[in-house]
């Protein structure tokens, strides 16, 4: 998708973003002097450097010779963006987790969130999801509730 | 040192009363289960079964948190190394090199190597904490913040640039860290920093949602449909759990090495478990002779840190209950169980509990022991966790996730913080950033910055306090040496590269 150069620019655009925010952020926080520090002195010490890093990722992005290294050291990894599908359902699993939580409790949330986020492998059926999805919920309400005191109940109206 | 031996001895008599040992069985166990567990990391357990201490008396109360603790470091290299799911930020360095052995089929071996180590620096860390704690205790009390300091910069060079991307996006990285940890309420103004509005943040960005979204959700993000097959299935005989010959050979001395520098910093105070990983990381790929095989699955990545973060912790426990100084998170957290329990930790622990202080020791070793029998035959089981396809692996894991990092706070919006680190870091991942250094710089971060404030209002705002102070200009020193190395290095390769461009400037 994009190569090694693109990907250091970007890259170093963001972090220059991150730092530029912090400092920007941070002003308001009071600077004070090294002797007698406000709570904006080390933020803004660190945009700065922050800054300057990405700058100089930027302006070094070249072209790297031979294979690209994987990024965790895996193998067969992120050809391109990552896929839709699965991100979609990683994350849906998760804000369902949030929303379920609040507005039905520990069961639903568990069933829920596992069988949207299995659904995102290309592979699995509704029935494998489901399966799984069920026997989690068990795991959740004997060894999370009943042994570890989890503090969420199991249902939840309103 | 008769004292010590004759007071070890003691310790044993106490460890060993059935209750005691009970406790400590108990808690070595459930450690070491939880810690296996993707998402439910060693600080998670042991909130969620403080508890359950209130209610037993001191002395077996110690002795299962503590085993809480040591056997879930144990269970986090299995979960870190099988399945790139660091639940301990230690271990977030053991993935680097581990996971890439795993994806070889190498993962059995890992794993054995890792537990070797670790039970040899907890040995050698026991040994050094029975005949050198008045010592330490002594040359703990020469250490200003202008020193800390100075060792916490040494630690954060040293993470920056482990990494097998370039040196300067390790230091990036690791200053993104840096403010990730700035976030919440300043201690020493009390002002609200980078929480925009939001109040779950006052306290800052959960430990727990941060590795666990940059390592876990991050890496299902960016993994799901995606991972090739053939490596999850990989076949594994007994054979294959074995470490051969070589192999072990290879580890050796970084074992040793790992556990020298976890002892050393170990007996420091302000330097966590993190640091000392990275350190010893950074010193194998240092020392090695082909540097470029870390990363891919070189074994000395594995058990040079395994073995620093077991010394470390083992050598860790003498400045927390002699000084009363938590070297991290976890530390504090049993720390504060002490002193529910109306144990005071610093210098008169020893004096007013020796059953307690010694009983502790003992029971190190029995612990240790117990849970190198434990994981040794397990490892065929815990390698046979692989052959879950992935499509079941993933979510049980993402759903581990999600009620460990519920249960740091009882609170849903962390839940959707880990979804949106989860987020941040796919993006790095794609953009082929290392993410490690980032938990290097957040759990470091906020303690950087006291000890610089404490150094500056000491010295009166001027920097050369750093210069001045002999154990903080050499640390300095180390800094601004390893620093230097990775320019010369950086330099090296341009040089390298220069005439191949001028080449192809002149051939197109």
């Amino acid at each position: 998708m994009l190569s090694s150069e693109a990907r250091d620019r970007v890259g170093a655009g963001l972090c220059m973003a991150v730092g530029a925010a912090a400092i920007v952020l941070a002003r308001g926080y009071g600077i004070g002097t090294p002797r007698d520090m406000g709570a904006g002195f080390v933020p803004v010490a660190i945009g700065a450097l922050l800054l300057v890093v990405g700058l100089c990722i930027f302006l070094t992005a070249k072209p790297r010779e031979g294979a690209p290294s994987s990024p965790t050291g895996h193998h067969g990894h992120a050809k391109g963006g990552p896929d839709l599908r699965g991100f979609a359902c990683v994350l849906g699993g998760l804000v369902s987790f949030m929303l379920l939580g609040t507005w039905g409790g520990l069961v639903p949330a568990s069933f829920v969130s596992v069988f949207i986020a299995a659904m995102g492998d290309r592979d699995s059926t509704v029935r494998g999801a489901a399966i799984l999805a069920a026997a989690l919920t068990l795991v959740a309400v004997v060894v999370f509730f009943y042994l570890l005191s989890l503090q969420m109940p199991l249902f939840r109206w309103g | 040192m008769q004292q010590a031996l004759t007071d070890l001895w003691f310790g044993f008599g106490v460890a060993l009363t059935p209750e005691n040992l009970m406790w400590c069985i108990y808690g070595v166990l459930i450690g070491n289960l939880i810690g296996v567990l993707p998402g439910m990391g060693a600080m998670t357990t042991l909130s969620m079964l403080l508890p359950l201490t209130y209610v037993i008396s001191p002395v077996p109360a110690t002795l299962f948190l503590a085993g809480v603790f040591y056997g879930s470091q144990y269970g986090g290299a299995i979960s870190a190394i099988l399945l790139n799911l660091p639940s301990h930020p230690p271990h977030a360095v053991a993935c680097i090199d581990g996971y890439p052995l795993t994806q070889a089929g190498r993962g059995g071996a890992a794993l054995g190597v890792a537990m070797m180590s670790s039970f040899f620096a907890t040995f050698v860390g026991i040994l050094l904490m029975i005949f050198l704690s008045p010592l330490l205790v002594s040359v703990a009390f020469k250490f200003g913040p202008a020193d800390i300091f100075a060792i916490m910069m040494v630690g954060l060079i040293a993470g920056a640039t482990t990494s097998r991307a370039s040196p300067l996006k390790g230091i990036a990285m690791t200053l993104v860290g840096l403010l990730l940890g700035l976030v919440g309420t300043d201690v020493t103004s009390g002002a609200m920093r980078y929480t925009f509005g939001v109040s779950e943040l006052s306290e800052g960005i959960e430990l727990g949602a941060l590795c666990m979204g940059l390592f876990g959700v991050a890496d299902f993000l960016t993994s799901v449909n995606r991972t090739s097959v053939s490596t999850m299935r990989a076949k594994m005989s007994m054979k294959d759990m074995r470490p051969t010959r070589a192999e072990l050979r290879q580890a050796f001395w970084p074992m040793v090495r790992g556990t020298g520098v976890g002892s050393i910093f170990g007996a420091m105070p302000g330097t966590g478990p993190t640091i000392t990983t990275f350190l010893a990381y950074a010193l194998e790929r240092k020392v090695a002779k082909d540097p470029s095989r870390f990363g891919h699955g070189a074994i000395e990545g594995v058990a040079a840190p395994e073995a620093a973060s077991h010394a470390k912790t083992q050598v860790d426990f003498i400045p927390t209950m002699s000084l009363g100084i938590p070297g991290d998170p976890l530390m504090a957290l049993l720390l504060g169980g002490l002193i529910i329990k109306g144990l005071q930790p610093g210098p008169q622990l020893i004096t007013e509990h020796p059953d307690v202080f010694w009983g502790l020791i003992a029971s190190f070793f029995i612990g240790n022991f117990l849970l190198v029998l434990l994981n040794v035959p397990l490892i065929g089981v815990w390698v046979r966790m692989l052959r879950v396809p992935y499509k079941y692996l993933y979510p049980a894991a993402l759903f581990f996730i999600a009620i460990g990092v519920y249960s740091t706070r009882s609170s849903l919006f962390e839940v959707g913080m880990v979804a949106f680190i989860g987020v941040i870091g796919a993006v790095f991942l794609t953009l082929r950033f290392p993410i490690a250094p980032v938990v290097l710089g957040f759990v470091l971060g906020p303690m950087i910055e006291e000890n610089f404030r404490r150094a500056m209002l000491l010295s009166s705002g001027k920097l050369q306090v750093f210069v001045d102070r002999p154990i903080s200009a050499t640390f300095l020193g180390i800094a601004a040496l390893l620093v230097l190395v990775q320019l010369y290095g950086y330099i090296k390769s341009v040089r390298v590269l220069r005439p191949s461009r001028q080449v192809s400037a002149i051939a197109g």
